[in-house]
């Protein structure tokens, strides 16, 4: 055969660009050993094509809820595969991930936080709807290291100011939010003092003052998206007792919106989305439903698709044997 | 050799038709028309010579050059799914006869170029279900892991992404059910990590202290294997030595003149090979003594070659005490280290 003597060359000379699209077929535990192969192998295993999005949306914790702050309890063994999984995660994408996704039942500690913050400081964008076992300190001082963090999607917490200041300190970048949860004129008036320059802001499946929509739709002069689909629009938050009165998008609201590019609203009573947002009377059960379905946004940028091969099914079960 | 210059279009036109009509009615006449893009009277524009060559190369033939300076045609059909020989056709003009034709990437051998074209003229066919589709697959992945390896870098060199991709996936297979050592086997790779493997140092992000203290320690313990295969090598030369003075020795035993001046010179040479051996190995000693202290050093990334040393032995012995000592002291730390990095959560 005439191409025998091309044969040696080829085999040194596999090109990385085709080791980095076979390896992205594997996941994360096959990874592992085949970057201990050979020193070119190695280094297309920490391609970033492979690792620029680190979706483990498939882990959760094993978790119970409590009556005390922060309300939930995770075993240990939950932690400690956590940790394992971020272990390896970080030593073979030696810091070339720019997407973290993280389920919402998945409750990780400060500890935790600080590694992923620490091997993967240039992180861009955040998904991470679980912030029970996080403190002010640790949250505050992962995003100090992600200078160039773009887009975060978060729960919705008690006093976000903190954490609004902190963005706005160091993240010179930041265009993105998306919020889970309750949307209230604190949250409001927190992200217009600190947010001016935010372009896109979900809200989608969440509670939703009028006042603080308002606040929101005169003062954030920079916004280009905005997304409310399937909120509950309320007059005021309910106190203890006091029965909810639910708002429409009046004319007012819409007229305000209508600067902004894009604006995503849905308040039917025949779409699945909202019914179920009634059913679950404002705070959506995400458990209940699809695997999928928390993922979705109708922006299209924040919307977060398949799961990718990094971190699959059989990666769950394999680490909990 | 029909030499195709710029008369002959006017030429066909003059007789009724056009080359284009001319080349679809007849796809088996190899037309071989290129199109002069210069010039007064050819007024078409960029775009349109280039649909012009596209639509010509869909019914005509083209030619291509494989790695091994064989020249042959291939249909229009494939040109069209083929990233870069069209690219290649458009950009600068050859393929259009057996003078100038288009030469593939190295990757691509005449068995490779049969094998890919095998599997775009099956696919390209409209008529195949989706089953047939997936099993002329399965089919076509059903060979050798070489000729698997060779058929990648070829697609990926052509820019023919649906099938690197099925390629890749039958590859990510093939690693996955295979160890390593039988990886390293079946893809002919080297074995070029051994020392790194066990000794790499943790990148430090963020200058971590522990994480600088632990790759210090690794540092001294990858010295100090290198100290250890230097003095190995020192032996070896020793011996190399020894053994040319015996043949010297032999020779000059052999040898009739001045026999015990020889025999003399010899031993003195043996006496000051000695005394320089002592000296050699004394220094070695100070290397291995280890007051010299690199604080603060981090040990080099792993794209700098230490020189692949294939160690076959993890621990090493090292004579002096005082290293010892020091050593353990280190172990010490460095153990307190790896479990607090193993196990963030400890508190």
């Amino acid at each position: 055969m005439a191409d025998t003597k091309f044969i040696g060359k080829r085999w040194e000379e596999m090109e990385t660009d085709v080791l980095v699209k076979i390896f992205k077929e594997l996941n994360m535990i096959q990874l592992a050993p085949v970057s201990r192969v050979c020193r070119s192998w190695r280094l297309a295993c920490s391609d970033p094509f492979i690792w620029n999005t680190l979706d483990l949306g498939l882990l959760q914790s094993n978790f119970i809820q409590t009556r005390a702050s922060p309300y939930i309890w995770v075993d240990e063994r939950s932690d400690k595969r956590l940790t394992r999984i971020l272990r390896v995660a970080m030593a073979l994408s030696r810091g070339n991930i720019t997407s973290m996704i993280f389920h919402f039942n998945l409750y990780m500690k400060d500890d935790h936080l600080s590694y992923i913050s620490e091997w993967s400081p240039h992180l861009r964008r955040l998904v991470m709807p679980a912030w029970n076992r996080i403190t002010k300190v640790g949250i505050c001082q992962a995003i100090r290291i992600w200078e160039n963090l773009e887009s975060l999607t978060m729960p919705s917490i008690a006093h976000p100011p903190y954490i609004m200041e902190e963005i706005s300190r160091s993240c010179k970048n930041f265009s993105q939010l998306k919020v889970m949860g309750t949307f209230d004129m604190h949250f409001a008036s927190a992200i217009a003092t600190n947010l001016q320059k935010l372009k896109v802001l979900s809200l989608r499946c969440s509670i939703i003052t009028k006042e603080a929509l308002l606040y929101i739709l005169n003062r954030m002069d920079n916004l280009e998206v905005l997304n409310i689909s399937h909120c509950l629009l309320l007059e005021a938050l309910a106190t203890s007792g006091r029965k909810q009165v639910r708002s429409e998008l009046d004319q007012s609201i819409l007229q305000k919106a209508s600067r902004i590019r894009e604006f995503f609203h849905c308040q039917s009573s025949s779409c699945t989305t909202c019914k179920r947002m009634i059913e679950d009377e404002g705070l959506m059960r995400w458990y209940r439903y699809e695997d999928w379905f928390w993922r979705r946004d109708e922006v299209s940028t924040l919307d977060l698709g398949d799961y990718g091969k990094l971190f699959g099914k059989n990666c769950v079960n394999s680490l909990t044997a | 050799m029909l030499n195709l210059s710029r008369p002959f279009p006017y030429l066909l036109t003059f007789l009724g038709r056009s080359p284009q009509s001319l080349a679809a009615k007849n796809p088996s006449l190899s037309i071989r028309l290129q199109i002069r893009p210069s010039g007064p009277q050819n007024k078409m524009s960029g775009n349109e010579i280039a649909l012009n060559k596209t639509q010509q190369a869909k019914s005509s033939y083209v030619w291509i050059q494989t790695n091994d300076g064989l020249i042959q045609q291939v249909e229009g059909e494939f040109v069209t799914v083929c990233p870069l020989i069209h690219r290649e056709m458009l950009r600068t003009g050859l393929g259009s006869c057996k003078n100038n034709p288009i030469p593939l990437p190295e990757q691509v051998s005449p068995a490779i170029l049969s094998s890919i074209l095998h599997y775009c003229r099956f696919h390209q066919v409209p008529g195949h279900s989706d089953k047939e589709r997936k099993s002329f697959d399965e089919k076509f992945m059903k060979t050798d892991t070489d000729r698997l390896v060779e058929l990648i870098s070829a697609a990926h060199s052509l820019e023919l992404s649906p099938l690197v991709d099925l390629i890749s996936r039958a590859i990510a297979r093939i690693i996955e059910g295979s160890s390593n050592d039988e990886i390293r086997e079946i893809f002919r790779v080297p074995d070029d990590l051994t020392e790194e493997e066990k000794l790499e140092p943790l990148r430090n992000p963020t200058n971590n202290l522990y994480i600088r203290l632990l790759n210090q320690h690794l540092a001294r313990k990858r010295k100090n294997m290198k100290e250890q295969k230097e003095l190995k090598n020192v032996e070896l030369e020793k011996k190399q030595e020894d053994k040319r003075t015996v043949e010297e020795l032999l020779e000059l035993i052999n040898g009739k003149d001045e026999d015990l001046k020889c025999v003399r010179a010899s031993k003195c040479k043996r006496k000051s090979k000695k005394r320089k051996n002592k000296a050699q190995s004394s220094s070695v000693n100070y290397l291995n003594c280890p007051d010299v202290k690199e604080v603060g050093v981090l040990p080099p990334m792993r794209t700098s070659d230490d020189g692949a040393e294939d160690f076959s032995c993890t621990e090493t012995e090292f004579d002096d005490d005082l290293d010892q000592e020091k050593m353990r002291e280190n172990d010490r730390i460095v153990a307190e280290f790896a479990r607090r990095l193993r196990l963030i959560d400890y508190r």
